[in-house]
C-alpha cells in the first residue's frame, strides 16, 4: 500500500503527461480558430486518421512508432490544407453555422470512410508499455515520450509563429486580418498553412493513440470533447491557454479518478465547457496565439 | 409476404458416418414425429450465427433419428426463415404453433428475436428452449413458465474466473472495473455476486463511461487499493485498454479476467507478451472434455461432436453449432423422462424436467430458477469456460483453466508473465 | 483646377457593389491625381468606406471598373495591391494589438526583401519620432493618436504611390486630430503620396486636401476643390453642418 501523498503525486503526474496529448490536439484547434474563426468539429477524425497513418506506418515498414510522426504529421498537414484549399475556405467570413455544419459533415464523412476502409477493429502499436520506477511511483515510457515528444511539438510551433516569416503572417491575420492584407500578406495562404498545421498537430496526438490507447474509427468523437473542454478553458484562440490547460485537465481528471470516480472525471469535461462559457467565456488564459501578454 | 421458404423434413442422411451410421437402428415407420418448430434466419443480418446454430440442430436430429429415435418416435425439425427481423420472428412462431401444431420450440437466433417471440411462447404454453441467448429481460421478474434459457446470461460470463482465483489462485482482493452499459453491467453483478458469495473483499467496484479510451488511472486506482485479481471489461477495447493500463502502472497482480476481448484471437496478436497470463471467458470451445445425453443408453462426448459436426459439414463447429447440439440433447433427455412418466411426450412432464433437470450437455452445465420463482426459466449454472493465453512451445495458445474438471491445463497466477 | 488625366493615379468608374445582395454603391466614380489629397465626404451611409474597400480589394465590385496607375485592378485581391503600391490603413485606429511597433513595421515590410528593409524603417521612424522611442512598446497599451501613428508609418513602410485613409481621425482627442491632419500633409508634401481619404470631420478635412467629393446614398452628389466646396452654401448646409469654414 502506498501512502497519501505518494499515491496523490503518482496521479497528479500521470495526468499531467497524458494532459500533453489533450494540450496537443487543443493546439491545433486553437490555432485553427485563432486564425480562421472556424471551430474545427472535424479535429478529433484528424487526430483519428493520424492515427491510422502512423499505425500503417509503423505496421508496413517497422518503423519506430515514434519516427512515424514523420508521415503522419505531413500526411494530415497536407490533408488540412487541402480540405482547406477546396471546402472549408467557402465558408471562412460566414456565420459560424455554416462552418460547424461543414465541419461536422467533414467529421462524419471521414468517421464513415475509416469504418469502411479500416474496420472498427481496435488497433494498437506495442511500444515502451513498461514502466519507470522512480520512488515507488510507476510511469510508463511511452506516457513520457509523448509527453517529451508534445512539449518539443509544441515548442516547434511557438519557434515558427515567432521566429519565421509565415509565422507571423500567422499571427498577423489571427490578430487583425484586415491589417494583415493591408500588409500584403495572402491571407487565403495563411488561413491553408493554419489549417494544415493544426490538422498535423492532431496528426502528432493521432500518432501518439495508437500506443498509449488504442485506435479505432470512433476514437475521435472522445477526444473531441476533451479538446473543447481544454480550448474553452485556455480561451480560445490561445496558444498557451490550450497548452496550459491541457495539462491541467489532464490533472484534473486523473485525481478526480482516484477520488471520486471516472464518471465524475468524465462529466468534469463537460462542467468545464459549460462553467466557463457562464462565467469567463475569454477562458482563463491570454488571448492571442502565443503573447504572452 | 411470409416466407415459407423452405419447409424440412429431415432425411435420414447418408452421409453419416462411423459410429452414427452402426446406431441407426430403425426408427419406426409409420410412427408420429415428434415435431419441433424454430423460427431461424436463413437470410439477413444473423445469417452466420444462425446458420451454425442451425447445423447443431440438424445435426442432434440426425443422430436422434440414426439412434432410433426417442421412444420409438422419430423427431422432425420444421423451420421457417425469419429474415432476421423480430416481427416476421413473431409471426413465424404463431404459425408454427397454431398451423403446424408443432410440440416443441427451439428459440430463434439471439437475444433480439428471442426477447421478441418469448410472451408468444408463454401465451400458448409450449415448452421451448433458448438455445443462444444473453440477455435476462424473457426471464429476470417475469415468471416465466415455458421457456428456459440455455445458454449463459451475461453475469455467468466471467463468474467462474473469481471460483478460480479463490479456490486455486488464494485470492483475497478484487477489484471490479466494467462499462455502464447493460452486458457489461451484468457481468460486473454476475462478478459481485460470486465475490460476495466467496469471501472475496471488493476493494474497488467502479464503472466507467464508454467513452473512456483511458483507463490507466483507473487500474491505478485498483493497484493502489492493492487489488489481487481485477476483473470486469466491457469488449475487445477495453480488454486492450486495461491490460496495457495495468502494464503501464507497473501492476503485478495474482490474476487479470476481461470479459469477451481477451478471448478474441486477436488478443494475442495485439498485445504479444502481455497477453500471456491474461485470463478471458469462452461460452464452448472444441477441446473442453463435455459430455451429455443422446439417447436412452447413449451418452455423446464433445469430442465426438466435433468430429461428427466436422464429417458431416465440411467445417468445424462454431460455439453457436454446439449450443445448437446441446439445446437438442437437453429436448430428447426431457422427452425421454416424459415418455417414460407418461407414456408420450406429454408438454407439461417436459416443461418440468426442462425447470428442475440439473445436468451437462456438449455445450456445458445446465441448469435454470425453477418455476415459480420470479426468474424462472433464467440459466445459473452455465458458467463460462475462463480460458487463459498461455505459451507452449513458444507459441501463445488459448487454454481452459476453469472449470478444473475440463480444464486443459493448469491455471497460471501472476501477471505479467515477462 | 482639375488635374491632367495623364496624372492621373487612380481612377474610379461607375463603381457598384455591396455587401450580401444589398446595393450600398450605386454607380460612384472619381479619380486621385498626382500629388494630390482627395477627401470623400458624406452623410452616414452614404458609402464613403465602401468606396475605399471596393478599391482596396475587400469588396468585389459587382460593375465598374478600377484602374490605377494605367491598370485595370478591378476584383483584385488586397495582398496583390499592395504589392502594385495601394497602402490602406483602416478606420479605427486598427493594429495588431500584441505586437510592438518594430514588429508592425516588419509586418508592413513583409513582401519587402531584406536588404531594403532597414531603410525602410528608418524613413519611417524619421517621420515618426514618437515611435522610434517605443519601438518595443506593445500596440494594445498606446495611445489612440500614438495608434493612428503606428497605422500610418506601417502603411507607409513600403513607400506607396498611393496612400488610403479611412477615417484617420475617428475618436481622436482634438490635439491628436491636429497632429494627424498635420502628419498627412506633411506626407503628401515631404514624400509626394498621393492621398484618398474619407472624412466624417468635412470641414478639418476639405481644409487639409485638394479636392472633395460628396457622396449621398451611394451616389456622387457634389465634387470639386475643397475652397469651392468649403465655400458652397448648399454644401455647408447640408454636410458641414451649416458652419463656416475653419470650425472644428
Amino acid at each position: 500500500m502506498m501512502d497519501e501523498l505518494q499515491v496523490f503525486v503518482e496521479f497528479a503526474l500521470r495526468g499531467l503527461l497524458i494532459g500533453a496529448l489533450y494540450s496537443l490536439m487543443a493546439l491545433g484547434l486553437s490555432l485553427i480558430f485563432g486564425v480562421m474563426r472556424v471551430i474545427n468539429v472535424a479535429h478529433g477524425e484528424f487526430l483519428m486518421i493520424g492515427g491510422y497513418v502512423a499505425y500503417f506506418a509503423w505496421a508496413w515498414t517497422q518503423l519506430s512508432p515514434l519516427a512515424t510522426l514523420l508521415i503522419s504529421v505531413p500526411a494530415l498537414f497536407a490533408l488540412g490544407v487541402a480540405l482547406e484549399r477546396f471546402l472549408v475556405e467557402r465558408v471562412v467570413g460566414k456565420p459560424e453555422l455554416a462552418s460547424l455544419m461543414l465541419t461536422f459533415g467533414i467529421s462524419i464523412t471521414l468517421w464513415n470512410l475509416a469504418h469502411a476502409l479500416f474496420s472498427p477493429d481496435p488497433r494498437s502499436v506495442p511500444y515502451l508499455y513498461e514502466p519507470l520506477e522512480l520512488l515507488g511511483i510507476y510511469i510508463s515510457k511511452a506516457s513520457l515520450m509523448i509527453f517529451a515528444a508534445s512539449l518539443g511539438l509544441a515548442a516547434l510551433l511557438v519557434l515558427f509563429l515567432k521566429g519565421t516569416r509565415w509565422g507571423k503572417a500567422i499571427r498577423a491575420v489571427a490578430q487583425n486580418p484586415e491589417v494583415a492584407q493591408a500588409c500584403g500578406i495572402d491571407t487565403r495562404r495563411v488561413r491553408m498553412l493554419a489549417f494544415g498545421l493544426g490538422a498535423g498537430l492532431a496528426g502528432a496526438a493521432g500518432t501518439f493513440v495508437p500506443i498509449q490507447f488504442s485506435l479505432f474509427p470512433g476514437v475521435g468523437h472522445e477526444f473531441i470533447l476533451k479538446a473543447f473542454a481544454v480550448v474553452v478553458l485556455g480561451g480560445l484562440g490561445s496558444l498557451g491557454g490550450a497548452f496550459t490547460s491541457g495539462l491541467l485537465l489532464g490533472v484534473v481528471e486523473s485525481l478526480i479518478t482516484f477520488y471520486a470516480n471516472a464518471h465524475v472525471a468524465y462529466l468534469t469535461f463537460y462542467a468545464t465547457i459549460v462553467g466557463v462559457l457562464l462565467l469567463r467565456p475569454a477562458g482563463l488564459f491570454g488571448t492571442g496565439l502565443v503573447e504572452e501578454d | 409476404m411470409t416466407s415459407l421458404s423452405r419447409r424440412g423434413f429431415l432425411k435420414l442422411s447418408g452421409a453419416l458416418v462411423g459410429s452414427w451410421t452402426l446406431l441407426g437402428v430403425g426408427v419406426g415407420r409409420g410412427q408420429e414425429p415428434i415435431k419441433i418448430g424454430i423460427s431461424i434466419s436463413v437470410s439477413g443480418r444473423f445469417e452466420r450465427p444462425a446458420g451454425y446454430l442451425f447445423e447443431g440442430h440438424k445435426l442432434w436430429a440426425e443422430h436422434v433419428n440414426a439412434a432410433g429415435g426417442l421412444g420409438g418416435r422419430p423427431v422432425e425439425l420444421i423451420f421457417y426463415d425469419d429474415k432476421s427481423d423480430p416481427a416476421e420472428s413473431v409471426k413465424l412462431v404463431r404459425k408454427l404453433i397454431t398451423d403446424d401444431r408443432v410440440d416443441f420450440l427451439f428459440s430463434p437466433y439471439g437475444s433480439e428475436l428471442t426477447a421478441a417471440v418469448a410472451p408468444t411462447i408463454e401465451e400458448a404454453g409450449v415448452p421451448a428452449i433458448a438455445s443462444i441467448v444473453a440477455t435476462m429481460k424473457p426471464w429476470k421478474g417475469q415468471n416465466a413458465q415455458w421457456m428456459v434459457q440455455f445458454s449463459s446470461p451475461a453475469p455467468l460470463y466471467l463468474a467462474g474466473a473469481v471460483d478460480l482465483a479463490a479456490e486455486e489462485g488464494d485470492v483475497r482482493t478484487i477489484a471490479i472495473l466494467y462499462e455502464d452499459t447493460p452486458f457489461p453491467t451484468g457481468v460486473a453483478n454476475g462478478l459481485r455476486e460470486r465475490a460476495q458469495a466467496r469471501g472475496l473483499e471488493i476493494v474497488l467496484d467502479e464503472k466507467y463511461d464508454k467513452a473512456v479510451t483511458d483507463w490507466t488511472p483507473l487500474v491505478a486506482k485498483a493497484k493502489a487499493r492493492g487489488a489481487e485479481f481485477l476483473a470486469g471489461g466491457a469488449y475487445f477495447p477495453a480488454a486492450v485498454g486495461i491490460t496495457k493500463a495495468a502494464a503501464a502502472v507497473g501492476y503485478q497482480l495474482k490474476l487479470m479476467a476481461l470479459v469477451v476481448g481477451v478471448a478474441d484471437p486477436k488478443f494475442a496478436t495485439e498485445m504479444g507478451p502481455l497477453a500471456e497470463g491474461m485470463a478471458g471467458n469462452e461460452l464452448w470451445l472444441k477441446v473442453v472434455r463435455t459430455k451429455g445425453f443422446l439417447v436412452p443408453g447413449q451418452e455423446i462426448t464433445n469430442e465426438e461432436f466435433v468430429r461428427s459436426y466436422t464429417e458431416r459439414f465440411g467445417r468445424e463447429p462454431e460455439y453457436w453449432s454446439a449450443a445448437g447440439y446441446g439445446a437438442g440433447q437437453l429436448l430428447a433427455q426431457a422427452i425421454t423422462q416424459a415418455i417414460e412418466a407418461t407414456g408420450e411426450p406429454d408438454r407439461m412432464a417436459v416443461r418440468d424436467f426442462l425447470f428442475t433437470f440439473e445436468g451437462e450437455t456438449i455445450y456445458g452445465p445446465y441448469g435454470v430458477h425453477p418455476l415459480g420463482t420470479p426468474d424462472a426459466g433464467l440459466q445459473r449454472r452455465k458458467d463460462q469456460f475462463i480460458i487463459q493465453w498461455q505459451r507452449r512451445d513458444g507459441e501463445l495458445t488459448k487454454e481452459v483453466i476453469w472449470p478444473a474438471a475440463m480444464a486443459t491445463a493448469e491455471p497460471l497466477f501472476g501477471w505479467p508473465r515477462a | 483646377m482639375a488635374m491632367m488625366a495623364d496624372h492621373v493615379v487612380l481612377r474610379v468608374e461607375g463603381l457598384v457593389t455591396g455587401y450580401g445582395v444589398k446595393e450600398i454603391l450605386h454607380g460612384v466614380s472619381l479619380h486621385v491625381g498626382a500629388h494630390e489629397i482627395v477627401t470623400i465626404i458624406g452623410p452616414n451611409g452614404a458609402g464613403k468606406s465602401t468606396v475605399l474597400k471596393a478599391v482596396m480589394g475587400y469588396l468585389k465590385p459587382w460593375r465598374g471598373r478600377i484602374v490605377f496607375l494605367d491598370r485595370e485592378i478591378t476584383g483584385e485581391p488586397p495582398y496583390r495591391l499592395v504589392h502594385r503600391g495601394l497602402a490602406y490603413a483602416p478606420q479605427g485606429r486598427q493594429i495588431f494589438p500584441h505586437m510592438t511597433v518594430q514588429e508592425h513595421l516588419e509586418l508592413g515590410a513583409w513582401t519587402l526583401p531584406k536588404a531594403k528593409r532597414a531603410e525602410a524603417f528608418e524613413r519611417v521612424y524619421a517621420l515618426f519620432p514618437r515611435l522610434a522611442e517605443r519601438k518595443r512598446q506593445k500596440a494594445r497599451t498606446m495611445s489612440g493618436g500614438e495608434r493612428q501613428m503606428l497605422s500610418l508609418a506601417r502603411a507607409l513602410v513600403l513607400d506607396p504611390k498611393l496612400l488610403i485613409l479611412d477615417e484617420p481621425s475617428l475618436g481622436l482627442a482634438p490635439k491628436f486630430v491636429d497632429l494627424v491632419f498635420k502628419k498627412i500633409v506633411e506626407i503628401n508634401e515631404r514624400l509626394g503620396i498621393p492621398i484618398l481619404m474619407v472624412e466624417q470631420n468635412a470641414a478639418r478635412a476639405l481644409e487639409h486636401s485638394h479636392r472633395g467629393y460628396v457622396l449621398e446614398l451611394g451616389r456622387n452628389r457634389f465634387e470639386g476643390p475643397s475652397q469651392q466646396l468649403l465655400a458652397d452654401a448648399q454644401v455647408r448646409q447640408l454636410y458641414l453642418g451649416g458652419r463656416g469654414a475653419g470650425v472644428g
